[in-house]
């Protein structure tokens, strides 16, 4: 084979596997999160946990694009909690980092987890998707 | 004191990184590799020569990239461009006594770390900055900003 080509299949190959590897590490990170937060309670519609904590400049940002979105989103539970008072509910749930947002769909499966700053628009359509995901006709395709 | 530092530039030097040297890779130009590890160097010593950051401010800037700038310590993110460029160095030695897989290994490593901090924003540079600081090595004085992973890139816009 040339080896120019061989080359280029090996580099094909290697970033094949660093986007298999990234994904699947995602996919168990969020079944991980599911696990966790389901053994804190059941939860019977759309929620949003909201971990901040002390000296944290970007947690005041989030905290306001948080109630921001509480006032058009009544039908979403919203959960707050200091990530260095609350240590159980935040070790449970893997909180890395502050501030962290946890978007959880009705059957207490994890949808979306941001470890970071996150704008209202990303929150929104991650809480639509959880809304989405929640349907009886989605639940049914996901067994 | 942290400074601002503009991510965009960071992102745009790490992309030219991995490019050219995937390209070296492909075409087995070891030339580029040691094109990449000068340019890493000089941009270590003197950023404002860095060919990577010229680039970015004279073509990329504001046409192609938005600047992405945000409250950080621009110290770490030298020291690893400059760890990036001792360990191409290291690559080129291994070139020259006739170990060209090895030499490619570790080009590999460089690759591999340059896209977790592109792609994932964990500068493994930084977190070993980081970690020197906090061992009071001297030298090394900035500390991590925000309440973050150690090395992760920082979120605050400016």
């Amino acid at each position: 084979m040339n080896p120019t080509l061989l080359r280029l299949l090996i580099v094909v190959a290697l970033g094949g596997f660093a986007v298999l590897g990234f994904r699947v590490w995602k996919a168990w990170s969020l079944r991980e999160s599911t696990r966790r937060v389901r053994a804190i309670g059941d939860t019977s519609q759309v929620s949003v946990m909201y971990f901040s904590g002390p000296n944290c400049a970007q947690c005041t940002a989030q905290e306001a694009v948080i109630r921001q979105i509480e006032r058009g989103e009544p039908s979403v539970e919203f959960a707050s909690y200091d990530a260095s008072v609350d240590l159980e509910v935040a070790s449970r749930v893997g909180v890395m980092s502050v501030p962290t947002t946890v978007i959880v769909d009705k059957t207490g499966r994890v949808h979306a987890r941001n470890g970071r700053f996150v704008n209202a628009e990303i929150l929104l359509t991650q809480i639509k998707a959880a809304k989405a995901s929640s349907e009886p006709a989605n639940l049914a395709r996901r067994g | 004191m942290a400074r601002l530092v503009d991510h965009s530039a960071l992102r745009t030097n790490q992309a030219f990184i991995i490019g050219l040297l995937v390209l070296a890779f492909i075409a087995d130009w070891v030339a580029m590799v040691a094109i990449v590890a000068v340019v890493m160097t000089v941009g270590t010593i003197w950023p404002k020569a860095g060919l990577f950051k010229i680039i970015y401010e004279r073509l990329l800037m504001d046409r192609v990239v938005a600047p992405d700038v945000i409250a950080d310590n621009p110290q770490p993110h030298r020291f690893s461009q400059g760890f990036g460029a001792t360990v191409l160095g290291v690559a080129l030695v291994l070139f020259a006594v006739a170990a060209p897989v090895l030499g490619w290994v570790v080009v590999g490593v460089v690759v591999a770390l340059a896209a977790l901090n592109l792609f994932l924003g964990f500068c493994a540079g930084c977190y070993l900055y980081y970690r020197l600081a906090r061992a009071n090595v001297s030298g090394f004085k900035a500390l991590p900003m925000g309440d973050g992973p150690l090395g992760m890139r920082p979120r605050q816009s400016s």
